[in-house]
C-alpha cells in the first residue's frame, strides 16, 4: 500500500521548484524515493550546503539529482532552468510549483507596489513560466503531471495578506484552465492546498514572535494553537511529508482522473471558513 | 472461516465497514482495503445467498482477510443500528467507514415521484447519518478513524432532472464538513471522494432514462450527457476511487479532513 517502497517514478524526471528546505525539499525527497531522478531548486546558502543535499540524496534514493539556481523572478532565468533540463534528461514528466514567498502582512494600503510585483511574479507568473515550457513536453510524451503547491489562501482570505491571496487564488484559476486544456494528453494539473505547515519559516516566524515579545512556555503555546492554529479545526500543523505523500499519490497513473481539482490537506480550515481572522485583528 | 492465509499487513486487526459494496465503486473498494489488510465488512443488494456466499469466500481467500456481510437496507434505520450492532459484537471495533451506497432517479422535478424523492434522501443522505453517528463513538474510543463519503461531482454541481440525487449529494459535503469539525481532534478525518461519470451498474442503468427524458440516442447520452462533462473524455475508473480512499486511511492523510476531494476528469473545473 505505501508508495514508498514502490519505484514507479524510474526513469522519469520530476522538477520541484523551492525544493531546498521546508514543502519543496519533503516533495523533492519523495519523488527521489519513488525512483524520480529530480531536479531541486531554490535558495542556498552556499554551493558546499548544495553538493551536501545532493550528496544525501543521491546516496539514500540511488537517483541522479541536478540543482537549479534559477531565480524565479526573472524570466529569462525560468527559461534557462527548463532548457537545461530537458539537455541534460530529454524530457520532465512531473512539475511541482512549489516555489512561493509571502515577505509581507500588511493592509493594502501600505503594501509597497513593487513588492506587490514580486509576490504575483513568484507566487503567479512563475507557474505559467514553468507550466507554458513544460507542457509542450509532456504533450509529446503523453503523460505529465503538474502539481501546484497552492494554499488554504487559494480557497478562503485572510485580511493583511491580499497579495499572496490574489496569487494563490489566481494559481487555483490557472491549474483548473490548464487542466482542461491538457486533459485528452495523459496530463494532470491539480492544486494543493496546504494549511499551516511546520516548515523552518514557520518555525523561524514562532521563535520571532516568542523573543520579541518575551513569551513564556505557556503563551507561546497558546499562540501557536490559539493564533497561529485557529483556523485548524485539528489544532495540529500540517507536516511536510503529508503534503509530500499527496503529492506522489498525484502521480501515480491511477491518479488519472484526478485533474483541475483544489486539494486541501488543511486540518478542516476551510471546511469551517473563518481561519486566522480574529488573530490577525489581535495584530500579529 | 478456517482458511485465511496469514496475515501480516499493516492494517491486520482493523475493520472497514463500506455500505453498497456488492458492486461497482463499493466492490472495488472493499476489495482494495482487503488488499490493505483490512477485515471488510460488505453490505448492499444480491440475488442471492449463495451469491454472498461465493464473494465473500473470494475475497477472504484473495486477501487472506476475514469478510463479514451485511443485508442491511440502508433506507431502514433499525437495519443500519442492527448492521453496526453486529459488526461491533463480532469485531469490537470499527476503524473505517465509507458510505458509498447510493440511487439515482431521473426526472423533472414537477413530475418526480414523491416517494423516489423520500427514498434517495432516505438512502443517499440520511443513512449516512446513521452509519456516522453509530461510528464516531466508536473510533472516539479508539481515538483513530477515518469516514470517507463517496459524493459526485454533483455534490459541487447539478445536472438537469436529477434534483434528488443532486440535492443529497450537496448535502453530503455539508454534513462531511460539519462531522470533520467535530471530530477533528480525536484522531478522526472525514471526507468526500467525489467521482465524475463511472461506468457502474447506477451509471448504465441511466442511459435510457436520461436517453428517453432529453430525447436524444443512449450513443449521444454516453459522448454528449455524460462524457461531455468530463474533459479527459474518459470514464473514471473504480480502482482509481478505490486507491483514493486507500490513501485517505493512510496515517500520513491524518491532516485531511473535512475536503471535498474531487476526482472528475476535470468535470467540476469547467
Amino acid at each position: 500500500m505505501k508508495n514508498t517502497s514502490e519505484k514507479y517514478g524510474k526513469g522519469k524526471i520530476a522538477l520541484v521548484t523551492g525544493s531546498t528546505g521546508g514543502v519543496g525539499m519533503a516533495i523533492l525527497k519523495k519523488l527521489a524515493s519513488c525512483g524520480y531522478d529530480v531536479v531541486m531548486n531554490g535558495l542556498v546558502k552556499s554551493q558546499a550546503d548544495v553538493d551536501e543535499s545532493i550528496a544525501k540524496i543521491t546516496k539514500e534514493h540511488g537517483v541522479k539529482v541536478l540543482f537549479s539556481p534559477a531565480d524565479h523572478l526573472h524570466v529569462v532565468q525560468i527559461e534557462a532552468m527548463m532548457e537545461d533540463i530537458l539537455q541534460k534528461f530529454g524530457r520532465i514528466d512531473v512539475l511541482v510549483n512549489c516555489a512561493g514567498i509571502l515577505p509581507i502582512v500588511t493592509p493594502v494600503e501600505d503594501i509597497p507596489v513593487e513588492m506587490w510585483d514580486k509576490i504575483i511574479a513568484v507566487n503567479l507568473s512563475a507557474i505559467f513560466h514553468t507550466t507554458r515550457l513544460a507542457v509542450p513536453v509532456m504533450k509529446k510524451q503523453g503523460w505529465g503531471r503538474i502539481i501546484n503547491i497552492a494554499s488554504a489562501h487559494g480557497r478562503v482570505a485572510s485580511p493583511y495578506k491580499s497579495a499572496y491571496v490574489a496569487s494563490k487564488h489566481g494559481l487555483a484559476g490557472f491549474t483548473k484552465s490548464v487542466a482542461l486544456e491538457t486533459a485528452q494528453d495523459g496530463i494532470t494539473c491539480n492544486a494543493i492546498c496546504p494549511g499551516y505547515t511546520l516548515t523552518p519559516n514557520v518555525e523561524f516566524f514562532i521563535d520571532a514572535v516568542v523573543k520579541s515579545k518575551g513569551m513564556s512556555r505557556e503563551d507561546q503555546e497558546a499562540f501557536v494553537t490559539d493564533v497561529l492554529l485557529e483556523g485548524h479545526a485539528t489544532k495540529k500543523f500540517v507536516r511536510v511529508e503529508e503534503i509530500a505523500d499527496f503529492a506522489a499519490f498525484l502521480c501515480m497513473d491511477s491518479s488519472a482522473s484526478i485533474t483541475g481539482a483544489m486539494l486541501s490537506i488543511d486540518g478542516g480550515w476551510t471546511a469551517r471558513g473563518g481561519g486566522t481572522v480574529r488573530s490577525l485583528a489581535k495584530g500579529i | 472461516m478456517t482458511d485465511i492465509k496469514k496475515n501480516t499487513k499493516l492494517n491486520t486487526g482493523k475493520v472497514a465497514l463500506v455500505t453498497g459494496s456488492t458492486s461497482g465503486i463499493g466492490l472495488g473498494i472493499l476489495k482494495k482495503l482487503a488488499s490493505c489488510g483490512y477485515i471488510v465488512v460488505m453490505n448492499g443488494l444480491v440475488k442471492s445467498q449463495e451469491d454472498v456466499t461465493e464473494i465473500t469466500h473470494k475475497i477472504s481467500q484473495d486477501y487472506g482477510v476475514e469478510v463479514l456481510f451485511s443485508p442491511a437496507d440502508l433506507s431502514d434505520v433499525s437495519q443500519i443500528e442492527a448492521m453496526v450492532e453486529g459488526v461491533v459484537q463480532k469485531f469490537g471495533r470499527i476503524d473505517v467507514l465509507v458510505n458509498n451506497a447510493g440511487m439515482q432517479h431521473v426526472s423533472p422535478v414537477e413530475n418526480f415521484p414523491v416517494e423516489k424523492w423520500d427514498k434517495i434522501i432516505a438512502l443517499n443522505l440520511s443513512a449516512i447519518f446513521h452509519t456516522t453517528r453509530l461510528v464516531v463513538p466508536l473510533m472516539k474510543k479508539q481515538g483513530w478513524g477515518r469516514i470517507i463519503n463517496i459524493a459526485s461531482a454533483h455534490a459541487l454541481v447539478a445536472s438537469p432532472y436529477k434534483s434528488a440525487y443532486v440535492a443529497s449529494k450537496h448535502a453530503i459535503a455539508g454534513f462531511t464538513k460539519s462531522v470533520a469539525l467535530e471530530v477533528a481532534q480525536s484522531g478522526i478525518t472525514c471526507n468526500a471522494i467525489c467521482p465524475g461519470y463511472v461506468l457502474t451498474p447506477l451509471v448504465e442503468g441511466q442511459i435510457d432514462d436520461t436517453a428517453k427524458a432529453r430525447g436524444i440516442s443512449r450513443e449521444a447520452v454516453i459522448t454528449d450527457v455524460l462524457l461531455g462533462s468530463q474533459p479527459t473524455k474518459k470514464f473514471v475508473k473504480v480502482e482509481e476511487i478505490a486507491d483514493f480512499s486507500a490513501f485517505l486511511c493512510e496515517d500520513s492523510s491524518a491532516s485531511i479532513t473535512g475536503a471535498i476531494l474531487s476526482i472528475d476528469g476535470g468535470w467540476t473545473a469547467h
